[in-house]
């Protein structure tokens, strides 16, 4: 057997000029925090803000790696806009206001975490795959236990830590015994298709697709992978949540679809085995809905709740994965966009109120249709996409996970609609809880001591461009 | 052109929501043009103009016709009820104006945009678009218990939306079109949807919901009693029509394989449609306040529709009097409620209650509202020479056209209704409904008559006594306009053909 088969090597340096920029400014950001002492800290932010903003640019294409990885750097961008007016916090809590040094990690860490997610998208064997998917999961760990002196940001590291490892560990374990039983770490259809036609090594084979799955669930927040989520978006800094909330979910759904690929090409071909696999996505997609969507009605901590929804919406995106399709990849990003714009303002909007209020209950919303009317307007209108209202970005996205579900109807692999009314009701229980929050915006008065939220003037550009986009990619399909 | 009839209002609510430009003149301003324009379109269509310019925008086929079913006497019941109510708004304050003015004007937006939108879609989006400033208003603007009543509105409608998207979604993808009228193509051609029992169920339940379909129909009422005057006109006058205008929709498509594609579930609609019209009208004489009268009233009205549609769909989209009378009555109910909303506004500003114990002898005060209060009131029970007269009728004529005593056999599930159908001269499902049915008449006339006795007639109570504010000008020709809308459609129900 010759190395070929091993790990692909179809890759080139230039497949990787966005991680490689990416790296280099964390690590120039790294030593210019310890060795230049004047340095002004604030800098760090803007300055991988604009960058990873700008490969975002550079790499935009029509290819999923190129959309991905487009996608990821925004995020990133946004992210990292955000820490920069969540900066008094981040010092408050690093060295209890006293100094900023270690400040400008908080900088670092999220472009290596996308620098990461950059080269997972691009990533054809499962060496790779894993070594950048770790690249993320590291950065996160660091990330959400970066607030040492606040019990609830260590919390969530240690238990982020703990339940990734586990993950891990799955994943490397899934891929043993796929490499063991196809010989490969390519997952090319042929050496998939020689495993399957021996009933001992498809054995092995469906063991090690069931772990690498069961570690990307962990990624996506899928059932019964789920449990760290709601704690670590509540005790992680803000945002550090957004953060894991869209780009590491999107480096999860990204791994998700290199995995499924080659079943996707074979399913005709071994029709069993795909329709075993099929209904267990069905399985988890069903559940992860449930779970998400019903787990997130009573939650009144905003960034818990976000979490909750956030399960909840990955079980929309796995329920493309049941129809397994080639035509998934547009619809999934589609998804993770809409997903993903809503989730970056909502979790800006929500920085800001936590700064200034000093809560993350869902009450600091209380008012703010008074107060702040045009701010609170972009908030709608992101909690609205999330719900899925129409004519948002949102309302498309929902749309079609449910077309995804019904169109598959008459097709081999089709598990029957039994998925239909589960969607039906978890959509449902999204417009409840989503709109708590507008429930406080619109429908309580301001206290007596609330003054208007001051949003900063970058806060306020990036909700108004959110708003803009989402509203754009809501109405502009329906038109033509 | 068409789709300056959404634009308008959407530019006009922008204006004032961001521009603070003045909410009740900006809002007049865009409903008098979309009126014109709406009306001038409908017109310009019936006098032959070329329907291509109305629905095309240079090579991109922009998904708003005038072509559909009905759609041309719902863009005018929305035009006409949206400008009774700007010109009727009248708001506690400044900043309330222009939230009623921006909530009014998307609604209508909305409404017009689903009405007009030939595609499966921009249908649903446009009226969930619709939707949300409903919701929005009675949690802020509302009477009495407004956060659980819009509460309770929004997870109704939302799970109804939900189902009824899930049929909207099976319906097209099963005919393989998004669009109504390639839809109507495919479906004469033969095409039927696989699961039709389960695609006909979720657009029953979800259109049913929405226009407050017994048993779904207990956030109606209230939420109609709750809202603040301009939503309540908007929503149970326009958007509420939205589902009745679906389900005609959807008989159209299959033309005379509808009664096919509703199988089963028609005489489950007849059943519930009693509901609303014996219950629900139980229901509406037992209240004591006229809002919740109204709000109930209105559900209870909802069951005559789903009659002439239920007339409609067993006759295999062929009984055209039953289609007719449905839009007759689905246009002037619309204006009948949104009238009598609007001067049950009007009564409370100047009373400060709308409780029957406390009101009395108004007339004498208030002749003019009076006169308009019984006008709608009549109107709204069927008196001849009014809008829903015509449509009543119709609809009650229209289920026993086709129909021959003895000719066709009884087909119930149960065998002692069909002996009873036998005996009763073998009367169909349709007919016997009907027969329950039209103690509606003699329901709605005993609220209607008994409000408007309280009221108005008698000697002033001491409320009645100090309403001495006379109605303003805006006001008579809010009222005035809807009022002359529903002669004119009584005594000539011909024009609208």
């Amino acid at each position: 057997m010759s190395t070929t088969n091993l790990i692909s090597s179809s890759y080139s340096w230039g497949q990787f000029t966005p991680t490689l920029v990416l790296v280099g400014l964390a690590l120039l950001i790294l030593i210019a925090d310890a060795f230049l002492p004047r340095l002004n800290k604030q800098t760090c932010p803007i300055l991988g803000a604009v960058v990873s903003a700008g490969v975002a640019c550079f790499t935009a294409g029509s290819s999923a790696s190129a959309l991905f990885t487009s996608l990821a750097c925004a995020a990133t961008a946004v992210c990292l806009l955000m820490a920069y007016d969540y900066r008094s916090l981040v010092y408050a809590s690093v060295a209890g206001g006293k100094h900023e040094d270690g400040a400008a990690e908080f900088s670092a860490l999220p472009l290596l975490a996308c620098a990461g997610v950059c080269a997972l998208v691009r990533s054809r064997d499962l060496i790779m795959l894993f070594a950048s998917l770790e690249t993320v999961t590291l950065a996160s760990y660091a990330m959400s236990g970066y607030f040492r002196r606040n019990q609830g940001s260590v919390e969530a590291g240690v238990k982020y830590l703990i339940l990734g490892a586990v993950s891990t560990g799955l994943l490397v374990m899934g891929a043993a015994w796929f490499f063991g039983a196809t010989g490969s770490f390519t997952g090319d259809p042929r050496f998939v298709l020689a495993a399957l036609s021996n009933p001992y090594l498809s054995v092995g084979m469906l063991l090690g697709v069931a772990l690498l799955l069961a570690g990307i669930f962990f990624k996506v927040g899928a059932v019964p992978m789920h449990t760290w989520i709601p704690d670590v978006y509540q005790g992680a800094p803000t945002p550090v949540s957004a953060f894991l909330a869209v780009v590491s979910k999107l480096a999860g759904f990204g791994a998700l679809l290199i995995i499924l690929l080659p079943f996707i090409m074979l399913q005709t071909t071994v029709r069993d085995m795909v329709h075993s696999l099929v209904l267990m996505l069905a399985i988890v997609a069903a559940a992860t809905l449930l779970l998400g969507n019903l787990g997130a009605i009573p939650q009144q901590n905003a960034k818990r709740l976000l979490g909750y929804s956030s399960i909840g919406q990955a079980g929309f995106i796995l329920v493309f994965f049941v129809s397994l399709r080639s035509t998934i990849i547009g619809p999934v990003f589609n998804y993770l966009l809409a997903y993903g714009i809503a989730t970056l303002m909502a979790f800006y909007a929500l920085a800001i109120l936590r700064m200034q209020r000093g809560s993350e209950e869902l009450s600091v919303f209380r008012g703010l249709g008074r107060t702040n009317p045009r701010t609170a307007f972009m908030i709608t209108v992101s909690f609205a996409s999330l719900a899925g209202v129409p004519l948002t970005a949102g309302f498309l996205a929902k749309l079609a996970s449910f077309q995804s579900l019904i169109g598959s109807m008459g097709r081999p692999q089709f598990i029957g609609l039994w998925l239909l009314p589960i969607m039906i009701v978890c959509a449902a229980a999204g417009f409840y809880y989503y709109f708590k929050a507008l429930r406080f915006m619109y429908w309580e008065k301001p206290q007596a001591n609330d003054v208007p939220v001051v949003f900063p003037p970058v806060c306020t550009c990036v909700l108004a461009l959110g708003t803009l986009l989402l509203i754009v990619l809501g109405v502009t399909p329906l038109l033509f | 052109m068409l789709i300056w009839l959404i634009l308008i209002p959407v530019i006009a609510s922008a204006l004032i929501g961001f521009l603070h430009t003045p909410g009740r003149a900006t809002a007049l301003v865009s409903s008098l043009l979309t009126s014109l324009l709406g009306i001038g379109s409908i017109v310009a269509l019936s006098l032959g103009a070329d329907g291509e310019c109305l629905t095309h925008i240079g090579d991109l086929p922009i998904a708003l016709t005038l072509y559909l079913p009905l759609s041309k006497p719902m863009l005018l019941l929305t035009v006409l009820v949206t400008l009774a109510a700007v010109l009727g708004l009248k708001a506690p304050d400044a900043a309330a104006e222009r939230s009623w003015s921006i909530s009014t004007l998307l609604i209508s937006a909305g409404a017009t945009g689903a009405f007009l939108a030939d595609n499966v879609v921009a249908f649903f989006a446009f009226h969930e678009l619709a939707l949300i400033p409903t919701f929005v208003m009675i949690g802020m603007y509302g009477r009495g218990e407004r956060r659980t009543i819009a509460w309770r509105m929004t997870l109704y409608l939302g799970l109804a939306s939900m189902v009824l998207l899930a049929g909207l979604l099976l319906l097209y993808m099963q005919m393989g079109t998004t669009r109504f009228l390639e839809m109507r193509v495919m479906a004469a051609m033969g095409r039927m949807p696989v699961s039709t029992c389960l695609t006909a169920g979720l657009l029953l339940v979800g259109f049913g919901t929405l226009v407050s379909l017994f048993p779904f129909h207990s956030w109606a009422a209230p939420a109609y009693a709750s809202a603040p005057t301009p939503i309540a006109m908007m929503h149970a006058g326009v958007l509420k029509k939205f589902g009745l205008y679906g389900l005609i929709l959807v008989t159209c498509i299959f033309g005379p394989s509808c009664d096919e594609f509703f199988g089963c579930w028609t005489n489950l609609l007849l059943l519930l449609l009693l509901g609303n019209v014996l219950w629900v009208g139980c229901v509406t004489i037992a209240q004591s306040r006229l809002d919740t009268m109204l709000g109930n009233s209105s559900v209870m009205h909802m069951g005559y529709i789903f009659l002439g549609i239920a007339a409609f769909v067993t006759s295999g989209a062929t009984n055209a009097l039953a289609y007719q009378g449905a839009g007759m009555l689905m246009l002037a109910h619309g204006l009948s409620i949104a009238l009598l909303f609007l001067l049950s506004g009007q009564i409370e500003r100047r009373t400060g209650t709308l409780e029957f114990c406390a009101l009395g002898g108004l007339a004498h005060k208030q002749p003019l509202l009076g006169f308009f209060f019984g006008l709608a009131g009549l109107a709204s029970i069927g008196l001849p020479l009014l809008a829903n007269f015509v449509g009543e009728f119709s609809i009650f004529v229209s289920c026993f056209t086709g129909w021959e005593p003895g000719a066709t056999s009884p087909s119930f599930c149960c065998g002692w209704l069909n002996s009873l159908a036998k005996m009763l001269g073998g009367l169909g499902p349709v007919q016997l409904t009907l027969v329950f049915a039209l103690w509606g008449l003699v329901i709605s006339a005993i609220y209607m008559l008994r409000a408007i006795r309280r009221i108005f007639a008698g000697a002033p109570t001491a409320v009645c006594e100090r309403a001495t504010l006379p109605l303003s000008f805006a006001e008579i020709c809010s009222a005035a306009l809807l009022s002359a809308v529903l002669l004119l459609l009584g005594i000539a129900p011909g024009i609208l053909a």
